[in-house]
């Protein structure tokens, strides 16, 4: 997805009002004249002015007939699409769900459900998907005793 | 004396001399492999470099980005595909030369000059660093706010042809900054409540989004995931070397220098660096219009200028803990990881660790003949490892990485977070660079203007009253008065497609 | 050949790891981050530097410093309350923890930590670069006094901390309005005194120990030291009292902490390592060569005399009108 440049300032001067109004509620450093309300309103002032620039700039010369949204590609093609979704809702429920699943089972979920998609021979896509969690489990989770969530497996050593 | 002494006694040690290896076969690999750049390189190995000693972790870290940066040559020659992005902007003259059958002349200039940059590169690194200490120690606010506001500036200002794209990603950088507790006062801000977020957003989840996930993004965004096959090598990749080593001396010096200064200069590293030397080499040419018909000369000096970058942005990341390209960018993360703070008092205090950084990079540029050698020599092996497999492999290290640095899922999220905007980011045409080095800079240059501020009694010329921070002031000055004509231009004459 | 490759990759990482650390039972069974509030430079960054190998040493646990200066020490300590209280993030606290809630930098105070031992004790003292004109306090306090109000900044820690209480006392003690020596906070006595050499500020309240570095170095120049008597580091240097008459003194105190609710099974392990690592030969020759006043409580006794110090300097601050 590809949005013209205006709307892309657009969203970044929402960002800098934010940033300048906020920064109004900070309450200044006691005893002192600059505190920590200064430096906050300088970068939205400046996020501001260039982004103010970028609109202004995609309004009035960008080439005629930009849409103010164009879709990639990558969005039209459904597998690459779901290829980029994918990616990202795994991490997400890797997020939400290594407490309570754990890494080791999590982990090879991930890559034999990435592995599919892609198409490697499923035999071969196990093998390297258990190989490669319980390697990292034993480098990171033992080694170097990362407290990766064992989940389902607690107690299993 | 001592120091040198220390530092090669460190570096001695076997279990360093194997990291050194390891890592060399890792950067390597990672930099050969299109879509996997010398940054993602390092900042995968981060988690890693948490349980070493400092020595250990620089050794790791400094072996890799060498050997990831020659490494991107390789694939550049033989599938016209970059391995890194330094290594772009002679692609196609390496391919035409791999076309002509000379694969074997353009990799080995690669390797030899890389090599010979980046030695080159060290040795600048090791004179002018400690020099620059000694002056850097006489340095208050004043001269800190304008040294980081010209860092800033000159990473919008030589990197990009969009320098309001540019601008505005060093601001969202500079906003990501404001999160949390680190400010003067140690007020709570833009936390909304999250406990998470009082520490600040961490640098190093942060990055690994940008530059790691981001990338795996793209690829798994692509058409086509898989690489054309790859040619053997099987000539004598040195052959010839020497000649040319006779034949191009003010070549690759003009590159070794060149690539030096704009690796020193913040914010532009290594790729920059062989944009801007390969089009030197070509303006300076006797014979600039062999030029991208496979011509040897600016394969030379941009090889070595690449390489020499690597070197020259530990400049100012030791000197003042100003970042020079992404890569010490995470440096500075690890060496802060490590509780030395980069800056003149890190000369002072740990001499060692200085000491052994430089002999580290001596190490690496030597051994890269060696080890480029293999790696070219089993190149069509190196690139027949499928993405398909690999990508999801990154995206489980990924995942663990950022978990290993705080012990918190809150970090994936941030990496993932991180992930998207950086992917977005550049959909847009939006740099990403510069938004890490505000996040870095952004305590940095707060700090300084607050502290000034109350110094001067909330008077700017208080900025203007010592004399090198005046020189600075001037000079930063004068670059915003550039970059305004030069944005303003750029509002009349759109790039923008 | 491809699975060749994967292997080569696979056994790189493999060593890569493997390489990093062994391990054992019980607390600590992994990493502890050691938070220090303050910046580079300064005696908390030096004591934890002293410490944590000794503890490395003691639990065969690698125990990471890491620094998180800023806000008067308010991110350290806070970063340290708010921890997991599983034992694996300590802290090095400063005399801040009784000190935060009364500025008003932070809602927390010392009943939001679980103190393992108090280790050092220091005085305040006054530094000045080797290129000022003062040759003694005499001189500094008599310029302040002459001069227009501003003229002259001092430095040595955040908005309101210890060293800047030990400048507001010493100001009132000698009869001058605070506000005629603007506080210029600093991220610790480190940059203070890195700030105070560049020319930054006139003179730095920090202890003498925590300038020693410069001192040494003859980038700066000790004028005297807050405390009641004379230093062992540097017998030259007068107290306060001896060079102006005023009665000020102040000191500073530091200690290992972590944040409420740390198990006891921790604290059994951890307190007894301490006092093994304070007693031991290498920490004491490291406290006399770096002149830091050696100090010990245990938890308890910890426990009491914060209670005292904190309303001790919720009366001092008062009536110097620091707080209101």
């Amino acid at each position: 997805m590809r949005f013209h440049d205006s709307v892309c300032g657009a969203v970044l001067l929402a960002l800098a009002v934010f940033i300048f109004t906020y920064a109004l509620t900070i309450p200044p450093m006691p005893g002192q004249q600059y505190g920590a309300d200064v430096f906050p309103r300088m970068v939205a002032i400046g996020l501001g002015a260039f982004s103010l620039m970028l609109v202004f700039r995609g309004w009035k010369y960008s080439a005629p007939g930009t849409p103010w949204v164009a879709i990639a590609p990558w969005m039209r093609d459904p597998r690459t699409r779901g290829n980029f979704i994918l990616a990202f809702v795994l991490t997400i429920a890797y997020v939400l769900l290594d407490d309570i699943v754990g890494f080791i089972p999590l982990g090879i979920a991930i890559l034999m459900v990435l592995f599919v998609r892609q198409k490697v021979e499923w035999r071969k896509g196990a093998v390297i998907a258990v190989a490669m969690v319980v390697m990292t489990q034993f480098l990171f989770g033992n080694l170097l005793r990362v407290p990766l969530p064992r989940g389902i497996l607690t107690g299993f050593w | 004396m001592d120091a040198i002494i220390q530092a090669l006694l460190l570096i001695a040690d076997p279990y360093v001399i194997l990291l050194i290896c390891l890592s060399s076969a890792f950067g390597l690999f990672v930099g050969a492999m299109p879509g996997l750049t010398a940054t993602m390189a390092t900042a995968l190995l981060v988690p890693i470099t948490f349980f070493m000693p400092p020595l250990p972790a620089m050794a790791v870290i400094v072996t890799t980005s060498c050997m990831a940066i020659f490494a991107g040559d390789i694939p550049g020659a033989l599938l016209r595909i970059p391995g890194t992005p330094a290594s772009a902007a002679y692609t196609n003259e390496a391919y035409a030369m791999t076309v002509k059958g000379q694969a074997e002349t353009a990799l080995g200039a690669g390797v030899v000059f890389s090599a010979i940059g980046g030695i080159f590169g060290t040795i600048v690194l090791a004179t002018s660093a400690p020099l620059l200490a000694e002056v850097a120690i006489k340095f208050s606010s004043f001269e800190y706010f304008w040294l980081v506001c010209l860092g800033l500036t000159c990473a919008v200002f030589i990197a990009l042809d969009d320098p309001v794209k540019g601008m505005l990603a060093l601001f969202i950088g500079l906003a990501v900054a404001l999160i949390g507790l680190e400010n003067p006062a140690g007020l709570p801000r833009f936390v909304f409540g999250v406990t998470d977020l009082m520490s600040g957003i961490e640098m190093i989840p942060a990055m690994i989004g940008m530059f790691a996930i981001a990338e795996v993004l793209r690829i798994v965004a692509a058409a086509t995931t898989r690489l054309p096959p790859a040619r053997a090598i099987s000539g004598s990749i040195f052959k010839g070397q020497w000649t040319l080593t006779k034949k191009y001396p003010k070549q690759i010096l003009r590159g070794s220098t060149i690539g030096v200064l704009i690796g020193a200069l913040p914010g532009a590293g290594a790729d920059i660096a062989s944009w801007i030397t390969y089009a030197t080499a070509k303006k300076f040419s006797k014979e600039p219009e062999k030029f991208g018909t496979g011509h040897v000369e600016g394969i030379v000096e941009s090889g070595a200028a690449n390489n020499a970058a690597v070197s020259g942005a530990w400049i100012p990341a030791l000197v003042f803990g100003i970042p020079g390209d992404s890569i010490t960018a995470i440096v500075i993360g690890v060496l802060y990881l490590k509780n030395i703070i980069p800056g003149p008092m890190v000369f002072v205090n740990q001499p060692a660790i200085v000491t052994g950084i430089f002999a580290l990079f001596f190490l690496a540029n030597l051994i890269l003949i060696p080890f480029g050698w293999l790696a070219i020599k089993s190149a069509k092996h190196i690139l027949a490892v499928p993405r398909e497999i690999l990508m999801p492999i990154v995206l489980l290290f990924c995942i663990v990485g950022a978990f290993a640095v705080t012990n918190s899922p809150f970090a994936i999220g941030v990496m993932l977070a991180f992930g998207l905007i950086g992917f977005l980011m550049e959909e847009h045409g939006f740099p990403v660079a510069p938004v890490i080095l505000g996040i870095i800079l952004g305590p940095m240059l707060e700090q300084n203007f607050v502290t000034s501020m109350i110094k001067s009694d909330g008077s700017f010329l208080g900025f203007f009253n010592r004399p090198i921070a005046a020189g600075l002031g001037v000079v930063t000055l004068a670059v915003w008065g550039v970059m305004l004509l030069r944005g303003l231009k750029a509002i009349r004459v759109p790039q923008t497609a | 050949m491809r699975q060749r490759f994967q292997q080569v990759m696979a056994l790189g990482l493999l060593g890569l790891v493997g390489l990093a650390s062994p391990t054992q039972a019980a607390w600590p069974d992994r990493p502890v981050t050691i938070i220090v509030p303050w910046g580079a430079g300064g005696a908390a960054d030096a004591l934890s530097r002293i410490l944590a190998p000794m503890l490395e040493q003691e639990f065969k646990q690698p125990f990471n410093v890491v620094l998180r200066p800023g806000g008067s020490g308010v991110v350290g300590h806070t970063a340290i309350a708010q921890a997991r209280p599983d034992g694996y993030t300590i802290g090095l606290g400063t005399v801040e923890i009784v000190m935060l809630q009364h500025q008003n930098l932070a809602p927390i105070n010392h009943k939001d930590f679980t103190p393992f031992a108090i280790i050092n004790a220091d005085a305040g003292g006054l530094i000045v670069g080797t290129d000022s004109p003062y040759k003694t306090a005499k001189e500094l306090i008599e310029d302040i006094k002459r001069k227009p109000a501003g003229a002259l900044k001092a430095s040595g820690t955040g908005q309101g901390g210890i060293w800047h209480l030990g400048l507001v006392g010493w100001l009132l003690d000698e009869g001058v309005e605070p506000a005629r020596v603007p506080w210029v906070p600093s991220q610790g006595a480190g940059p203070a005194m890195t700030d105070l050499v560049a020319g930054g500020v006139a003179f730095v309240t920090a202890s003498l120990p925590e300038g020693r570095a410069m001192i040494d170095a003859g980038k700066a120049r000790a004028l005297a030291n807050m405390d009641t008597k004379r230093l062992a580091l540097y017998p030259n240097v007068p107290t306060l009292t001896e060079a102006t008459g005023t009665k000020w003194s102040v000191l500073t105190w530091r200690g290992v902490f972590g944040p409420k609710g740390i198990p006891q099974e921790v604290s059994d392990r951890l307190v007894p390592a301490l006092q093994k690592a304070h007693a031991s030969k290498e920490f004491q020759d490291f406290m006399r060569d770096r002149g830091f006043g050696v100090a010990w409580m245990g938890p308890a006794d910890a426990s009491r005399f914060m209670d005292k110090s904190y309303d001790d300097f919720g009366r001092v601050m008062k009536a110097s009108g620091m707080i209101k």
